[in-house]
């Protein structure tokens, strides 16, 4: 088809050249204005030098698809840490060039889909999905095709006492997350929102797919960090293509703010790192606002806190998983271990994975760093503008 | 100073991002162009080689044609309500313009986005079933190699010598995008190591030739009934399935045999290989044709004025309704099965992007059959939203 209309086609393959290099640009200019705002919150004083600063771009641009790097980022993430290197990965970099070429994100959507994780990764530490709408069809937790869609969903409904409704694909960030609880009435209200549960809201709010799921009660130890939300750990596991093992490159404990249901950072969470003894280090908000105390129980030190629980059993989980998706070298799972101390698999984040860990200066691959840039060099990137 | 150099910088991103929106759209409607005029030429070239210019419709058809199709769109090409006729002798105002279906129709049944996924050969065995799909032996997904039960393979050049030892011939093809018996090989064994073009088939060969995304699967001998249409070729049913929206029920609307050319190994029709129309009931319709829409009278061994019945046609359709289930994504399907030597149901291929039309309308008719006027409406209605989809 392409070749018969030769002139058509080398119009539009100009034109997909042109649009694919201002996506870059308006990235790079977007990643650079952020960094600007949180380096505001950092003193004048923190500056990096001409010379450190083009050996980083020395390092990361000659390659990458992105036009110019952020001095703001470096720096931002040079002083808040104290840690001065040249392998923090520069996030526009990472969105332009690294992230399409570890990641096809072309084939993300069969694999990130809630509901089917037992399916597909053979494991039993999803929570369950007690129902699921996808594109017009009904499916019960079994995978089995459903007929009597409200009949059925009343009949699950009263096993429960709470329950937490999301979409199938991309409920990244809390987005679209509603959670329903029984009063005494045995009537159900939503605690975030004001939609009132029935079939027929739920595809209308949802419109094409979401999935209703039991609600899991989380450990104690992680409720401490706030106890209104589900608190989970992102792990992020990254397979080599040297020997195509997969290794936890980081885990993250995010808490969302008081009073809320989600866990997400840019509505007021804080992130706080664990390192792979399991000990917690300070929290950082979205802000970069630095805390070195329990949110909820001021008189605490986090780093007085026992070593994380279950971390082991998420790290083995989290590598299980990621061997199983073979289109991503980096996937970025949100896990916890339940009251039960049961690890549980919340979500996948196959395509946009966030990178807050280097703030903490860690940089995001590690010890990986120089053979990610080896492969990106040698191998080509998803296209983006078919997505 | 510095404040006032970050507002003139965040205006001038914000001017940024209006000129990629902007473009953004401008790629949508050249895809669409794109899409549309290549469409378009086929169908002309299709015209011009079938030599005819005879309007086997008038002027009221094509007034109302175009009333019925032009809801979508105000470009509706009449030359396919006057080409498909000539060899299917069905004379319809629902005959599916091609460039219609290519633009709007099919990406507006189908999210492609969500569906490509599960297009992908090497997703089949874990999504729909084990057995459904010849044995695959040895598969790379994005560069790691993996075994039928996706074990990673340490050593490629050892298996490979195993298989070439027990087996004689296998397939490799690409398991993203082989539409249409692109990208499709059969390797021969001689004993100790699989050939291609007289090189040997080891880690260093794939790595240089088979790329990223590939599946090497057992070769599959065929039944002797799809052996008498063409020995060379792995003869294929397509099957078109298309869930409805009225009732979310599966329905298949076309199945047609691809038979390929002689000496030929894939029934690509584009590779001069031939399409047979059947009937709802699985038998042998009697419209044979080729890519240039010429009709046929024979084909291979098959004797057409005997009523021939297509060997396990209903266990093909129903094996295509099941996997048709599945598929939440995608309301029309076409399905490539062929049946093994062992009389079992094989699943070649599944496509639900830019899968061929033309074929269909020419053997058997108007391709949406009694759903066009649901199909139109259920368009009509989400026309408002739709954004061409960039190929």
């Amino acid at each position: 088809m392409i070749k018969k209309s030769n002139l058509v086609s080398f119009g539009y393959r100009g034109m997909r050249t042109i649009a694919s290099k201002l996506y870059y640009l308006r990235f790079d200019m977007l990643n650079d204005e952020m960094y600007k705002f949180k380096r505001s919150h950092l003193s004048k004083h923190c500056h990096i030098d001409r010379n450190y600063f083009r050996q980083y771009k020395k390092i990361w641009l000659p390659w990458s698809s992105s036009f110019f790097l952020s001095r703001s980022e470096l720096e931002v993430n040079c002083f808040l840490s104290h840690v001065m290197t040249l392998d923090y990965m520069p996030g526009n970099v990472f969105s332009t060039t690294v992230n399409p070429i570890l990641n096809n994100k072309q084939m993300s959507w069969g694999y990130a889909e809630k509901g089917n994780y037992s399916k597909l990764y053979g494991i039993d530490n999803e929570p369950l999905s007690l129902f699921r709408y996808l594109n017009g069809l009904y499916y019960d937790f079994a995978g089995n095709q459903i007929q009597e869609p409200e009949s059925f969903l009343d009949v699950q409904l009263k096993e429960q006492k709470k329950i937490l409704i999301k979409p199938v694909i991309d409920s990244r960030g809390g987005r679209n997350i509603l959670v329903f609880e029984k009063d005494k009435n045995d009537a159900w209200h939503c605690v975030n929102d004001q939609v009132k549960l029935s079939l027929k809201n739920l595809i209308a709010y949802y419109k094409s797919n979401f999935v209703v799921q039991e609600y899991v009660e989380q450990h104690p130890f992680y409720k401490r960090f706030n106890p209104s939300s589900f608190n989970t750990v992102r792990i992020y596991v990254y397979r080599s293509p040297s020997n195509e093992e997969p290794h936890v490159l980081h885990s993250v404990l995010k808490a969302g703010k008081p009073g809320s249901m989600v866990d997400n950072l840019k509505a007021g969470g804080a992130s706080f790192y664990i390192k792979p003894d399991g000990t917690i280090l300070n929290g950082i908000t979205y802000n970069l606002k630095k805390f070195a105390h329990l949110p909820n129980e001021p008189e605490i030190l986090i780093e007085n806190l026992e070593k994380a629980p279950g971390l082991d059993a998420m790290h083995d989980m989290a590598k299980k998983v990621a061997l199983k998706i073979p289109y991503h070298r980096l996937v970025a799972m949100d896990v916890n271990i339940d009251a039960t101390g049961k690890p549980r698999l919340i979500e996948l984040n196959l395509s946009e994975t966030g990178f807050g860990v280097q703030l903490y200066g860690f940089p995001f691959f590690g010890s990986f760093t120089r053979e990610v840039i080896e492969y990106c060099k040698a191998h080509k990137k998803v296209d983006f503008l078919r997505i | 100073m510095n404040t006032m150099k970050y507002v003139i910088f965040a205006k001038y991103r914000w001017g940024m991002e209006y000129l990629y929106r902007g473009l953004k759209k401008i790629v949508r409607y050249s895809s669409w162009y794109h899409t549309y005029s290549g469409s378009f030429l086929e169908g002309l070239r299709l015209r011009t080689v079938m030599r005819t210019d005879e309007n086997v419709v008038d002027k009221t058809d094509v007034a109302r044609y175009k009333k019925k199709w032009g809801v979508l769109s105000s470009k509706v090409p009449v030359l396919y309500m006057n080409i498909y006729p000539l060899v299917s002798r069905i004379k319809s105002e629902n005959y599916v313009p091609d460039t219609l279906y290519f633009t709007h129709i099919e990406p507006m049944l189908n999210n492609v986005e969500y569906s490509r996924s599960f297009a992908d050969k090497n997703m089949y065995t874990r999504l729909i079933d084990k057995d459904v799909q010849p044995l695959v032996l040895l598969r790379k997904m994005h560069g790691m190699y993996l075994d039928h039960n996706y074990k990673a393979v340490v050593n490629v050049d050892n298996l490979l010598a195993e298989i070439a030892r027990e087996l004689g011939k296998m397939v490799l093809k690409h398991s993203i995008s082989s539409q249409g018996g692109r990208n499709i090989s059969i390797l021969k064994s001689d004993g100790k190591q699989f050939l291609k073009d007289g090189m040997p088939v080891d880690h260093q060969w794939l790595e240089k030739h088979a790329g990223d995304n590939f599946l090497i699967q057992k070769f599959v001998r065929q039944h002797e009934f799809y052996e008498k249409f063409n020995a060379s070729s792995l003869n294929t049913l397509r099957v078109y399935t298309y869930r409805s929206v009225k009732d979310e029920k599966i329905h298949v609307l076309h199945s047609i045999l691809r038979v390929g050319k002689d000496g030929s190994e894939v029934d690509n029709i584009k590779m001069g290989g031939k399409a047979c129309g059947i009937t709802q009931d699985g038998f042998l319709n009697g419209v044979i044709c080729d890519i240039d829409g010429h009709r046929y009278t024979e084909i291979g061994q098959v004797d057409l004025k005997r009523n021939v019945r297509i060997f396990k046609y209903d266990e093909v359709v129903q094996q295509a309704i099941n996997v048709a289930e599945s598929q939440f994504y995608s309301r029309v399907i076409g399905f490539d099965f062929c049946v093994d030597d062992q009389e079992r149901v094989r699943l070649i291929e599944l496509n639900n992007y830019d899968i061929g039309v033309k074929a269909m309308q020419q053997c058997d008719g108007p391709l949406f059959r009694e759903f066009t006027d649901e199909i139109i409406e259920y368009c009509k209605k989400k026309k408002k939203e739709f954004r061409y989809i960039i190929r």
